[in-house]
């Protein structure tokens, strides 16, 4: 009885902390108080803890090298899940430091999970040389791995193609987020609705080959089952999922995680219009490009008159100077995508450059340099498709009006 | 000349964009213990207790030296019906957090193997007898490793009708999580096999004939350019060279190695061994067709009452059984075949193996194999071969 009334005490003791220990220093004389402790290196290591010993004791253990097995008959960690009785006990490796018996985890804890600690001193088989002080009463804990961030940070900075009038042959939306994201991807999150609000089944059908860039910053999903390959989706006969003179919105909701497991900080709701589809080619020679001054690092502004692939125009034009060297300097896009603009990182010299419009350059709807998507010649491609196009340009010099 | 101009704008192109994901640049073999794995996948059982395993992410095959950690199991594999469950359980995390990638059963214990990426942790596990789950303590595991070269760029062009490219993600960062029941998977490196001192590795390259099948002599000491290897692909009608073999075995027809290769809906095709020489470009031979809008996951070879089978799981299709006999005497298929459309050597699906997502052969009468239900709960099963 007087065995079970201390268990009690010990117990209402865990959970009380600093309130109880005044009260209960004459039970500590006779055997000391052991509690459960999460405890937290710089390094971002976490550990689980039994403190409060007979220092005795922890030296026997030390010295016992007792295996995996036996530590779990006394000292076990989970993954907390009530739901579950038969649950494994967390693998990892234990040792006595610091008056304690400790836990660490072969892989760290999961930052906003819960772990329950069991320490069951009356369950250990190994007793050789310990004291009349080692406990028998089991201790049970929860433990919360705190997040670093525990408030929604990351949010989507943008969709694209940003314009309000989208082709129906439209091919692809780009996604960027603030902040890297979970490894889920977006089909539980991203709907398409029709102007009565309304969701459009399968709108965004190839999900599967939905992608990440290396960073998750950016989820770029593929629109139009036309364009896949023939035979891949067996549902392909369904045609565009937009329809030119409608109205549709795309909603993205806040669920989706971030590399945290974090929801976003709001969702994101984007309405648009769509006109008939965009069947031209790219033709560079329309473009109108804004010359910079020479000896400046003005901006060299390039407008293309009509909307180009948003992520694709960061990489497919590229300024070459006078010896065939690309130009350093960071780009801009504006305006819906229609303006381009590159401003170097030394002054431009009075010499000519080029501006480089690698082939991969694509308008929303995958219209290439002097190249429809419509084309349906394999020959055709190859033949206008074997080298990159470039417009030549000469700084003005200041005097020049 | 059309060819070269594209390739030094691809080249311009690349020294642009260099990612990350490019790195893999030596192709002469190194060692060391306790390898840096970024992600761990695909696996096949070498000799004398080697694992081969792949980086699929950094585009290097790695010689595992397990000798150490194949013993002390009970010999065998038993069923675990929540794996993915007791997994997350011993890892301390969720199963939403773990992606198993791979298995392979070691053949002198049968005992299976399983990789995962735990987060962005790669893990290797042992499954035994008595279903013990024991981790291999990777960081204590001697290594020989080889990079491939010319590993692919961010994505891959997969041609299209008409002949548009779609980009297909090559990476396992670039993968959603959803992997491996996804219609493209990682195309870096899609599958291994040895056979008599070469292992054998399939996956794409950043040349123009993407599609590679390589042939690394063992112990490694370097990797060649390797064979570029096409085929035709009588549902599109074209010859697929940018969309990667994603499993094959090898097999012998006729006293003649071959590798039996399998691609994205779903030719299944036949190369000699004997033609996969550094540079050459081959063309192998389409022997079947299994239909549209699937991806094959495994493959395995078994013999049943005389008679050799192929057994092929498929994320869409379910497993395959598809006896050999006509392999050597079936006609190439070289025609159109209607899309969904099969043609090509007999097969016949099982129908009583649903949902299988990992497949390896446990002994003559057994497979083992990884099965999602349709509560999303996934189980290690051994299965009696059909």
């Amino acid at each position: 009885m007087a065995v079970l009334l201390r268990a009690v005490l010990l117990l209402v003791c865990v959970s009380a902390g600093s309130l109880g220990q005044g009260f209960f220093s004459s039970v500590q004389a006779a055997r000391s108080e052991i509690w459960l402790e999460f405890v937290s290196e710089d390094s971002g290591t976490s550990m689980v803890e039994v403190a409060g010993l007979n220092p005795a004791d922890l030296v026997v253990l030390d010295h016992a090298s007792l295996s995996n097995t036996e530590w779990q008959q006394v000292f076990r960690v989970f993954i907390a899940d009530d739901i579950d009785s038969d649950r494994l006990p967390v693998l990892g490796k234990y040792s006595i430091t610091n008056l304690t018996i400790r836990f660490t985890p072969l892989y760290p804890f999961d930052l906003g999970q819960d772990y329950d600690v069991v320490f069951n001193p009356a369950g250990f088989v190994y007793r050789k040389g310990l004291s009349v002080e080692w406990p028998t009463d089991t201790l049970v804990k929860r433990f919360h791995v705190k997040t670093s961030v525990t408030v929604p940070s990351t949010a989507i900075l943008g969709v694209f193609p940003s314009a309000k009038e989208l082709p129906e042959n439209q091919l692809r939306f780009y996604v960027f987020f603030s902040a890297p994201m979970g490894f889920k991807g977006g089909s539980a999150h991203v709907s398409l609705l029709d102007s009565d609000g309304s969701v459009i089944p399968n709108a965004f059908l190839p999900l599967d080959v939905a992608l990440w860039n290396n960073e998750r910053t950016r989820y770029t999903m593929l629109f139009d089952p036309g364009r896949v390959k023939t035979g891949i989706f067996p549902n392909q006969q369904d045609g565009r999922p937009l329809q030119s003179g409608e109205n549709y919105t795309l909603v993205i909701d806040r669920h989706w995680a971030d590399s945290n497991g974090i929801p976003l900080v709001e969702s994101y709701k984007r309405s648009f219009q769509v006109v008939p589809p965009e069947k031209r080619p790219i033709v560079p020679s329309a473009w109108n490009l804004e010359v910079p001054r020479a000896g400046s690092v003005d901006s060299l502004k390039v407008s293309f008159l009509r909307s180009l692939d948003y992520a694709l125009l960061h990489r497919a034009l590229v300024v070459i100077n006078s010896h065939g060297e690309a130009v350093q300097g960071e780009m801009f896009v504006q305006k819906n995508e229609t303006e381009w603009y590159f401003t170097p990182v030394t002054p431009w010299s009075y010499s000519e450059y080029r501006l480089l419009i690698l082939p991969v350059l694509e308008d929303p709807s995958g219209n290439r340099v002097n190249r429809s998507f419509e084309v349906e010649s394999t020959q055709s491609i190859i033949d206008k498709h074997e080298s990159s196009s470039h417009l030549a340009f000469r700084p003005r010099l200041t005097q020049e009006p | 000349m059309r060819y070269r101009l594209e390739q030094f704008m691809m080249g311009l192109f690349i020294v642009f964009l260099a990612t990350g994901s490019l790195t893999a640049q030596t192709s002469t073999a190194s060692s060391g213990v306790g390898p840096t794995l970024q992600y761990l996948s695909p696996m096949s059982f070498g000799p004398d207790a080697v694992l081969f395993a792949a980086d699929a992410q950094e585009v290097f095959i790695y010689a595992l030296d397990l000798s150490e950690h194949v013993v002390g199991g009970v010999a065998g594999t038993q069923s675990v019906p929540d794996i993915d469950k007791k997994i997350a359980d011993l890892l301390g995390t969720t199963t939403g957090n773990i992606v198993l990638t791979d298995l392979a059963v070691y053949p002198n214990t049968g005992n299976t193997f399983i990789s995962l990426m735990r987060g962005s942790d790669p893990v290797l596990l042992r499954v035994d007898g008595s279903a013990d789950i024991t981790v291999v303590p990777l960081d204590q595991v001697s290594y020989t490793r080889i990079g491939l070269p010319n590993p692919p760029g961010e994505t891959t062009d997969m041609l299209l009708k008409g002949g548009r490219g779609m980009p297909i993600p090559n990476y396992p960062s670039n993968q959603v999580a959803e992997y491996p029941m996804n219609l493209f998977g990682v195309q870096t490196i899609t599958d291994l096999a040895y056979v008599d001192g070469r292992l054998y590795a399939a996956g794409l390259s950043n040349e123009e004939f993407a599609s590679k099948l390589r042939s690394i002599a063992y112990p490694f000491t370097s990797v060649d350019e390797g064979t570029s290897v096409e085929i035709w692909h009588a549902p599109h009608d074209q010859f697929e060279t940018r969309s990667p073999i994603y499993t094959f075995v090898p097999y012998e027809i006729n006293d003649e190695p071959h590798l039996i290769a399998s691609y994205l809906c779903t030719p299944l095709v036949k190369f000699p061994i004997s033609s996969l020489q550094p540079g050459a470009d081959v063309r192998g031979e389409t022997i079947a067709e299994f239909g549209s809008g699937n991806r094959p996951l495994d493959m395995i070879v078994y013999q049943k009452n005389g008679q050799d089978y192929l057994l092929m799981s498929n994320n869409r299709h379910g497993v395959m059984k598809i006896p050999t006999q006509d392999f050597g005497s079936t006609e190439n298929l070289t025609g159109i075949v209607p899309d969904g459309a099969t043609a090509g050597v007999p097969f016949e699906k099982i129908d009583a193996l649903q949902g299988v997502e990992q497949l390896d052969r446990l002994d003559m009468d057994h497979a083992i194999v990884l099965i999602r239900s349709d509560t999303d709960v996934l189980r290690l099963e051994v299965v009696d071969l059909p």
